[in-house]
């Protein structure tokens, strides 16, 4: 037999299949790709069936590529190549005037580099799900992707959308939805988080430039995410573009990589090995949620409806109370009788409308009711809560906290425990004498798991229930993860590659969630803690799956109401008929007149420049959303008012005098330690006669400038922010930037140690081998013990010895900005002081914001004391606190920062009336240890724990309600 | 506590306590807890029990916590639920390093867990940081010389074992390093057992038949922080995978981790002023290893096996990139590592590390530019481990490194 002349590459993504045979001279002679919707296997079997239907059982050599491939070429014994290396294949034979490719895939995001040394780079595993984020995000608007970039070519503009990880991002889409930002504005904002994730967390400084290939599905069909790329890149059409072979890219490459790897074969043995090929089964498999169809008969009889009864709305007459919960991705409505009976209630997903959907029902309650059913008062709770007071006339508001605790005890008096799974956000609380003992919410990473389940449906083409309840009887149901939904998903998609059924995938999903509720936001370690009268509710729960996944993990039966997933809008209408007469909700002809235009505007109140949203209604009535401040909306801004941040913040924004006589110009970056070290530094380099320069509160714009030499995107956020300050100092031309490398913060022995952070300790290093424009001279980061004069002085001779300094006049120097340092240290202590005057005379609630010294950066703390401030009350830091006697904590004491933040609890449990919100970056592992024992020191004597995890996220929405539910815990508290 | 650390101890020795030890490197740590023994306790070597020992660690430890410490209050939880032992008379041990990074609280966060459940398990812990001082394991000099002896054998047989298995069948391998620790754990407790010279001989004649041929597979280090780089469970066996892929895994020893410590201990002085009383100490315990190092090297000349690295060497490669000041958890070591490695014959690298750990933004991933561009041919993979992620997406990732293995 002759030398076989073909090739076939075949290329399994984690959502398609794609094949495609050449012949000897490269030429295509037949390409498929196909969605494989987790039967990879069949689907790649038919297409080899109409590669032989079309060009018989020829001989060719094959290779697999692709994350699914991975598996599968190794049980089926095909040759293997690695996706990037197929690309590259492909790049060199079929467009070699190529400068770099990007590739987006279904979970992969990747960049080669190909000229100027080449370079493979793949994103880490956070990052995960590129194109799966597309899809997620489209299902969240209820389109398909195609729609989403068509709406997104509508776009007026684009919102700052967290980039760095799909769940962040959803976070702030949420809100900006529930702001009334118009579907169109958000997609693009998809977009274009998309490109900035990739071209910061991939590109990590080298610049893509030149001839720029755009390759994978997501980046040849949608057309407004090339855009999002050439807008993000400098690029346009003819440099940067989507090659016709797009969608077979990756399978041509493998195609040609066989010509080397793989030995001639029939096709048809090549599909019976696969065919025959016994997956790897190396998920882990969990108990089944039932045994049997009788155990399952068991449990729904445990769980028969606890009941509500329900009354005919038309022929109902009398008073009639209305409660809406606006919640991030569903409208639920309940209306009420005078002796509590539903006359109507609505669960509806909003689809990013929240307006025009509540409309519908309202009319729709107008419509049904009889004339002599008068609605007398209404109440409104969750995230869209302000705008639908403003839009309809709803006569209360209250915290979904309060709501869901009214809700709870109306179906168990003596209830505990309440955990609610909505479709965005876990919410636990326990319980005491009647009253909220403690709120937990779930940060930003656990967001999303109840809607996940029903985007995962959709995305697996079943709807919600059937998938759900097609795991009751998943015999082994998969192991997922319970980090966060990203982590989720690819199990999800290893699960599938092993051939998992959708049972199994199913079980375990539901399983996932409960434990991610379980072991991330409540933090349990036994059941018992959580009490024995547990009511279970939000509209996850109303699947039989998680209810029996959470008894199963937590070994007893919970109360579910048969309106779990209504009990906010439930608990909203027996608040309003609390509270009586209202009367101010909309009547049919002002309901029917109803209008509303949006507006988006820029502030221009101070430098934060909030994106505004401003909703304008009939009657003259306004709606403005994305400020931090009641500036914009002409109210006296009382944002500054007794806050220590805003106090800090001005006082380290004043400057020293400059040198009269001066031999250089420093940068000092203000980031990480120098928020506490400024005044030693600014101090010392002005003696010595250095013009100092500072960089400025952080920006997002900043972020931006220095976002490409960031090599960790896991990192904590006021550290990837250092790159924008380095960026600022150098366009000031400074002879060198200064930020000392500090093991040791100053012993303020409180603690077993004084360290500082790996981070605060050590990103100088980092930096100046990052940043290619920085070298030993132009940044110096000396290692310092700060508090020790001796090696201190000795250290910074060196590192300015082209100064040629006197020893005497650098020991000076540094004494006095020691001191400095020290006494702006006790300014700091005595404005806390007169803050606690001033909140004591006039009544105000006092708040301990504890964090960290950076923390006060608005960029990373993105406004939460002036929130608060606006919210009436005063704010301390933790280093403004003057502590008791020295405490020992549980842990290992060992960094100064975090030690301030052990003493600030013990300092509100010794002060009556001081609370305590921490507030904690994203990714600090350190705050994983920090954040458990504040909470046990805070809880050990009955106070709240409120924790507020910060990163990119600037959407103040979920942080809102997080403090509001703080406050209104409060009072619930005081009043008894 | 009432009972002093005096008292502490000799109970757990007079009543025969089982002490339960992590398994991070199996060969080196059965070799140490022999020695442990000596004095009367029963240590038991554990091994991590799958996904259970996640899970049940996930309950227990915050999942935003080092992910070695989840695995390891799993793996000792499972450990003493299984019913096996007597919970009076058993202990559990931690090596603590001590340092800014969050994993020092390891034992506070087991201490935690332990509480509820298993109150009368103490928790010992092995540091020289003065950590825990009334639990830490006592140690007088000679044990301390049994341990060093040890610790290099254990190094020298990990060495050989790496160097072999690519080239040998496993059988073979096996039975050369089985019969190795038979040879060594008869001698522990006598004076032979600190003829290092002799024992390194013997090492090595065992291991003649199965040296490496002089056209290597590609080599491939494994760099990172120390309990996911040597734990195969914690890393998803890593080493193996590689050795199926066809490479030949190169892991820096146990000892240089040990030096690197002592070495930052003395740099607190140079720098700081600080350790003045234990200076001489460390100075001693420095120069200790390097003549016990020097004498594995010399036991390996003219075998075809390749040595470790010269400590001296890889602290002048880490000044290439990075100040030796940089001492959290791996600190400095990691990048040195690297330089090293990459500007001899190991281009490739795999460095692993938690999820979220801290010190390698710095020193993992933040050094992999400046290391690349002191030697453009290194080829470096990242690779993050966490109790949630899944070994298809690090698979992926080491294959865009093996398609580029130089």
């Amino acid at each position: 037999m002759s030398e076989p002349r073909y090739t076939l590459g075949i290329d399994l993504g984690s959502t398609t299949v794609k094949v495609a045979l050449l012949d000897e001279n490269g030429t295509l002679l037949f390409g498929k790709y196909l969605r494989h919707g987790s039967k990879a296997r069949e689907t790649l079997l038919l297409e080899l069936e109409e590669v032989m239907r079309k060009h018989g059982d020829i001989e060719v050599r094959a290779c697999m590529t692709g994350s699914s491939g991975l598996g599968l070429s190794k049980h089926s014994k095909v040759a293997f190549v690695q996706e990037v290396e197929s690309s590259f294949a492909a790049i060199k034979a079929l467009y070699p005037s190529t400068d770099c490719a990007v590739e987006l895939g279904g979970e992969d995001a990747k960049i080669i580099f190909v000229t100027g040394g080449v370079e493979e780079r793949m994103n880490g595993q956070c990052a995960g799900g590129t194109g799966a984020f597309i899809d997620q995000m489209a299902t969240l608007l209820s389109v398909d992707v195609g729609q989403l970039s068509e709406m997104a070519g509508r776009a007026e503009k684009a919102y700052p959308i967290a980039s760095r990880c799909g769940v962040f991002a959803k976070s702030d889409i949420q809100s900006i939805l529930n702001q009334g930002a118009s579907k169109e504005d958000v997609a693009r904002s998809i977009f274009y988080a998309v490109a900035d994730q990739t071209i910061a967390g991939l590109a990590q400084g080298r610049e893509i430039k030149g001839n720029v290939l755009f390759l994978g599905g997501p980046l040849h069909f949608l057309p407004a995410l090339r855009d999002a790329f050439r807008k993000r890149l400098n690029l346009d059409e003819q440099h940067a573009f989507a090659p016709e072979e797009a969608p077979l890219f990756v399978a041509i490459g493998a195609s040609r990589a066989a010509k080397n790897l793989a030995e001639p074969e029939r096709i048809s043995v090549l599909a019976e090995r696969i065919k025959t090929a016994s997956l790897g089964d190396e998920a882990v498999r969990g108990a089944p949620l039932f045994r049997s169809e009788e155990e399952y008969l068991t449990f729904l009889a445990h769980h028969k409806d606890v009941d509500v009864r329900h009354r005919d709305i038309k022929t109902y007459e009398g008073k009639a109370y209305l409660g809406v919960d606006e919640g991030s991705t569903t409208t639920k409505l309940v209306l009420l009788s005078e002796d509590n009976e539903i006359l109507f209630s609505s669960y509806q997903p909003n689809e990013g409308l929240p307006l025009d959907n509540l409309l519908m029902r309202l009319k729709e309650i107008y419509a049904l009711k009889n004339e002599k059913c008068e609605i007398v008062s209404s109440a409104v709770t969750g995230y869209g809560e302000d705008l639908i007071k403003a839009a309809f006339g709803v006569d209360y508001g209250l915290v979904e906290t309060l709501a869901h605790l009214k809700a709870a005890s109306y179906f168990e008096p003596d209830v505990e425990f309440i955990l609610d799974i909505g479709g965005q956000d876990i919410k636990c609380f326990k319980v005491r004498g009647g009253a909220i003992d403690s709120i937990m919410l779930n940060e930003a990473c656990s967001s999303g798991c109840g809607s996940f389940l029903s985007s995962l449906a959709t995305s697996l083409g079943y709807p919600l229930q059937e998938f759900v309840r097609l795991g009751y009887f998943g015999k082994a149901p998969v192991e997922l993860g319970s980090r966060c939904t990203v982590f989720m998903n690819s199990s999800i998609k290893q699960a599938q590659r092993e051939g998992a059924s959708i049972e199994d995938i199913s079980a375990g999903l539901s399983r996932s969630i409960v434990k991610n509720a379980l072991y991330k936001v409540i933090r349990v370690s036994k059941a018992e803690d959580l009490g024995k009268k547990i009511v279970v509710q939000g509209g996850t729960f109303l699947n039989d799956a998680v209810l029996r996944a959470f008894e199963q993990e937590i070994g007893f039966e919970v109360i579910r109401p048969s309106i779990a997933g209504l009990m906010g809008a439930f608990g909203a209408a027996l608040y309003a008929k609390e509270k009586g007469v209202g009367g101010h909700l909309l009547s049919l002809e002002e309901l029917n007149a109803f209008t509303y235009e949006s507006q988006h505007l820029t502030c221009q109140g101070c430098t934060a420049h909030c994106a505004l949203s401003l909703l304008k209604f009939p009657g003259g009535k306004r709606f403005l959303s994305g400020n931090k401040c009641g500036k914009p909306e002409g109210k006296k801004d009382t944002s500054g008012i007794d806050n220590l941040y805003a106090w800090k913040r001005s006082r380290l924004s004043t400057r020293l005098p400059a040198p009269e006589k001066r031999i250089g110009k420093v940068g000092l970056p203000m980031a990480l330690c120098m928020f506490e070290q400024l005044p030693l530094w600014e101090t010392f380099f002005t003696e010595l006669g250095f013009e100092v320069v500072v960089s400025p509160f952080s920006t997002r714009a900043m972020y931006r400038a220095g976002q490409k030499s960031i090599p960790s995107d896991t990192a904590c956020y006021p550290a990837k922010l250092f790159h924008g300050h380095v960026d600022y100092l150098l366009q000031q031309n400074v002879d060198f930037i200064f930020y000392p490398s500090e093991s040791y913060n100053v012993n303020e022995h409180r603690g077993d140690n004084h360290f500082h952070c790996p981070v605060v300790a050590y990103y100088g290093e980092l930096l100046k081998r990052n940043d290619s424009r920085l070298n030993d001279s132009l940044f110096r980061d000396p290692f310092l013990l700060v508090d020790d004069v001796k090696p201190s002085v000795a250290t910074l001779l060196d590192c300015l010895k082209d100064y040629h300094l006197k020893k005497s006049e650098v020991e000076k120097a540094f004494i006095h900005g020691y001191q400095a340092m020290m006494d702006y240290r006790e300014e700091t202590k005595k404005e806390g002081d007169r803050v606690l005057e001033s909140a004591k005379k006039e009544g105000k609630r006092v708040i301990v914001l504890a964090g960290r010294p950076y923390h006060i950066d608005p960029e990373v703390s993105h406004g939460i004391d002036q929130l608060l401030a606006s919210m009436g009350v005063a704010i301390l830091s933790e280093d403004s606190l003057r502590f008791g006697a020295k405490i020992r904590p549980n842990v290992l004491n060992q960094w100064t920062y975090h030690a301030r933040l052990y003493d600030a609890a013990q300092y509100c449990v010794d002060h009556e009336g001081v609370e305590l919100v921490q507030l904690v970056s994203f990714g600090c592992g350190v705050d994983a240890i920090t954040g458990d024992e504040t909470r046990s020191i805070l809880e050990s004597a009955g106070h709240l724990y409120t924790q507020i995890k910060i990163d990119e996220i600037q959407n103040l929405g979920a942080v809102k309600i997080r403090l509001r539910s703080l406050l209104g815990a409060l009072e619930e508290r005081e009043k008894r | 506590m009432s009972e002093t650390r005096k008292e502490f101890f000799s109970r757990l020795a007079r009543e025969h306590y089982t002490i339960l030890v992590p398994d991070m490197c199996p060969i080196q740590f059965h070799l140490l807890a022999k020695v442990v023994e000596l004095d009367g306790y029963k240590l038991k070597v554990i091994s991590p029990l799958g996904r259970e020992a996640k899970d049940c660690g996930l309950s227990f430890v915050h999942n935003d916590s080092c992910y070695p410490v989840v695995i390891l209050a799993g793996t000792f939880i499972n450990e003493l639920r299984s019913g096996n032992y007597d919970l009076n008379k058993t202990a559990v041990l931690i090596t603590q390093t001590g340092g800014g990074c969050r994993a020092s609280n390891y034992l506070s966060l087991f201490k935690k867990a332990f509480a509820k459940e298993y109150p009368n398990v103490p928790i010992i812990s092995f540091n020289f940081s003065g950590l825990e001082k009334s639990r830490s394991l006592p140690l007088t000099l000679s044990r301390a010389r049994m341990m060093f002896a040890g610790l290099c054998y254990g190094d020298m047989l990990m060495n050989l074992v790496l160097q072999s298995e690519p080239y040998h069948s496993k059988e073979a391998v096996d039975a050369a390093l089985n019969d190795c620790l038979a040879y060594l754990d008869a001698q522990i407790g006598k004076r032979s057992f600190l003829k290092r010279k002799k024992n390194y001989a013997y090492i090595v004649s065992r291991f003649k038949d199965l040296t490496p041929p002089a056209k290597r597979k590609p080599l491939v280090g494994i760099v990172g922080e120390i309990y996911v780089k040597y734990s195969p469970y914690a890393n998803n066996h890593l080493a193996d995978f590689l050795v199926k892929e066809g490479c030949e895994v190169v892991y820096p020893s146990l000892m240089e981790f040990a030096q690197y410590f002592i070495y930052n201990s003395l740099e607190d002085h140079r720098r700081y002023g600080k350790n003045k009383k234990s200076y001489l100490i460390w100075k001693l315990a420095f120069n200790y290893t390097f003549r016990i190092c020097k004498e594995a090297e010399d036991a390996l000349k003219g075998t075809g096996f390749r040595p470790y690295e010269d400590f001296h060497d890889v602290i002048e490669a880490g000044k290439k990139v990075i100040s030796t000041g940089v001492k959290m958890g791996e600190g400095w070591l990691i990048p040195a590592e690297m330089v090293e490695f990459t500007s001899k014959d190991v281009k490739n690298i795999v460095v692993v590390q938690p999820f979220g750990c801290l010190p390698n933004h710095i020193v993992g991933k933040g050094m992999i530019r400046p290391v690349k561009e002191l030697n453009p041919e290194a080829n470096i993979v990242p690779i993050d481990f966490d109790a949630s992620s899944t070994s298809v997406n690090q698979e992926n990732r080491l294959k865009l490194m093996l398609a580029n293995l130089n």
